[in-house]
């Protein structure tokens, strides 16, 4: 892909720069926090209950940790989550792993689903034109965030109290 | 999470998941918390096949709640023990039969950041930042060492002049152009604060001067043992972050192995181990007895030990709300909090203010 300068974030990148570009920069360059959150906890429980019968954790070029593929008529990538309460985070997490499968490993037509097995619903994602390109301009700006020398001053937003690096911002 | 202290003879070994400490039985109503020493056996602890006779008991560790261990007694290991602390990321520290930090069991690092080692390398070789760095050690240290004195100076002390000569110290620190300076200074600060410990502590406690390996009197033997307790909670504190234990700022990175646990226990030492000992002796908590005198020498024996670490581990547990966080913290947190503050600095996110206390 000549469109990225061969810079691929990790899905976690992806998310990172969908919630917290301070949390983002951190991250890229290894400030990362022991979390023993509860919720962390919580979280790592149900992916490893959850869809026993599957074949969980694909690693994809240590960037896209897939926690279950099925292959039927299309391969379909699912992603398990726990709350609600960051689903525009997680639609485009999963848009990036189509996306990547598309373009980087060429492999076409893929479907998503998000699985929030605690709320027992489903939640397709697909990819359209229009997020096709979306993507791209995507990874260019998380490539300039994580590549600027100076850490993004933290912005006190509602994912904050619950996040890893709280301590490491507000104190 | 907490710290576990062992300062009984025994062994440590592994069953799967859980680590168990094997150790002679306690006689009835002992504490459980903590295991007093059974100091007549000088030969290693091997205990396997032993443990299985009345006189011994297994003890399971709640693991998943232990921050970190601290080795008073002889104690053998086995390296499915090892595994296991490496496992759960819990470093071991070891004192010598004196009290003294001998080494730690530092388990595998896991938080590596080669951009931000590279930033605290680079703020050690620039003498001027490494300064700037250096005087807020001394700032911090000295202003909760005034915090402390100040409170026995409204409790009717006679200390006022030896106040005002601190203050007057502290003042200089701004001046101070090399490391040497400000050591001097430090070590200046420290003399005049310990100036006024018989003023504040009972005669039968006189402290006379600082004296180390070995404290020649109570109140020495109680510093020199809260320091190196002091100590030993920074390198836990540093080991679960990327700041690399060896670039100090203060004290010169060659001085011993963590120097930068050096330069930020001096900041904490009046807080946990000062106030600690201004309570066990106040209140009478301690007394001669819980001191084991030779010539030469004092130091603290079992039920001193005991004592002491009961006292210096409520005071780690106690909480107080974080003025920047609005959040419940406890005063262990803090010590980590710190290394987070230097973290922030060398990555340029926001200048460090050295913790003073606020209450």
């Amino acid at each position: 892909m000549d469109l990225v300068n061969g810079y691929l974030p990790s899905g976690t990148e992806i998310q990172y720069y969908a919630i917290c570009h301070t949390k983002l920069w951190l991250f890229a360059h290894y400030i990362r926090m022991e979390d023993n959150s509860d919720d962390v906890i919580i979280g790592r429980i149900i992916h490893e209950d959850s869809y026993k019968r599957e074949q969980k954790e694909i690693i994809i070029h240590d960037k896209i940790a897939l926690d279950f593929v099925k292959k039927g008529d299309t391969l379909v990538i699912h992603e398990v989550k726990k709350e609600y309460n960051l689903v525009d985070v997680h639609r485009l997490q999963l848009m990036y792993y189509l996306w990547y499968f598309h373009h980087i490993l060429e492999i076409w037509p893929v479907e998503g689903i998000i699985n929030y097995p605690t709320h027992k619903t489903q939640e397709k994602v697909m990819l359209n034109d229009q997020d096709e390109m979306l993507i791209p301009e995507i990874i260019l700006k998380i490539e300039k965030i994580v590549h600027q020398s100076s850490v993004p001053i933290p912005k006190k937003i509602r994912p904050c109290s619950k996040c890893a690096y709280f301590e490491f911002c507000w104190v | 999470m907490r710290n576990f202290y062992l300062i009984k003879n025994g062994e440590l070994i592994r069953k799967h998941d859980t680590l168990y400490f094997i150790a002679k039985k306690e006689p009835a109503n002992s504490n459980e918390d903590f295991i007093l020493e059974d100091d007549t056996i000088e030969s290693f602890c091997e205990l396997d096949d032993e443990s299985t006779k009345p006189e011994y008991e297994k003890k399971a560790l709640p693991i998943e709640q232990i921050d970190a261990i601290f080795l008073y007694g002889r104690i053998s290991l086995t390296s499915g023990a090892i595994g296991l602390l490496a496992k759960k990321q819990i470093p071991t520290h070891i004192f010598s039969y004196y009290g003294q930090y001998l080494s730690t069991i530092y388990p595998k690092e896991t938080l590596l950041s080669g951009d931000l080692h590279v930033k605290q390398a680079l703020h050690y070789a620039n003498s001027n930042e490494r300064l700037y760095l250096a005087k807020l050690f001394v700032k911090g240290s000295a202003a909760n060492i005034l915090t402390n004195i100040r409170y026995y100076e409204r409790q009717g002390r006679e200390i006022s002049p030896i106040l005002s000569s601190i203050k007057e110290r502290i003042d200089e620190i701004e001046h101070m152009s090399s490391i040497n300076e400000l050591m001097a200074l430090e070590g200046n600060i420290r003399l005049l604060y310990y100036s006024t410990f018989d003023a504040i502590m009972p005669s039968e406690f006189s402290f006379k001067e600082r004296t180390r390996r070995p404290p020649q009197n109570p109140m020495n033997a109680m510093i020199s043992f809260g320091n190196s307790l002091v100590y030993g909670e920074i390198i836990t504190a540093l080991y679960h972050t990327q700041l690399d234990p060896t670039i100090s700022f203060l004290h010169e990175p060659s001085e011993r192995r963590f120097s930068l646990a050096l330069d930020i226990a001096e900041i904490f030492k009046p807080l946990i181990v000062d106030r600690s000992i201004f309570k066990l002796v106040n209140k009478k908590m301690i007394s001669a007895d819980d001191f084991n005198q030779n010539i030469g020498s004092c130091l603290l024996n079992e039920n001193g030990r005991r004592l002491f670490l009961e006292e210096y581990e409520s005071r780690l547990q106690t909480t107080i709300k974080h003025r920047s966080l609005h959040r419940k913290v406890s005063y262990k947190r803090l010590m980590y909090l710190e290394c987070i503050k230097i973290v922030k600095h060398l990555l340029g996110l926001k200048k460090y203010e050295p913790f003073e206390i606020w209450w």
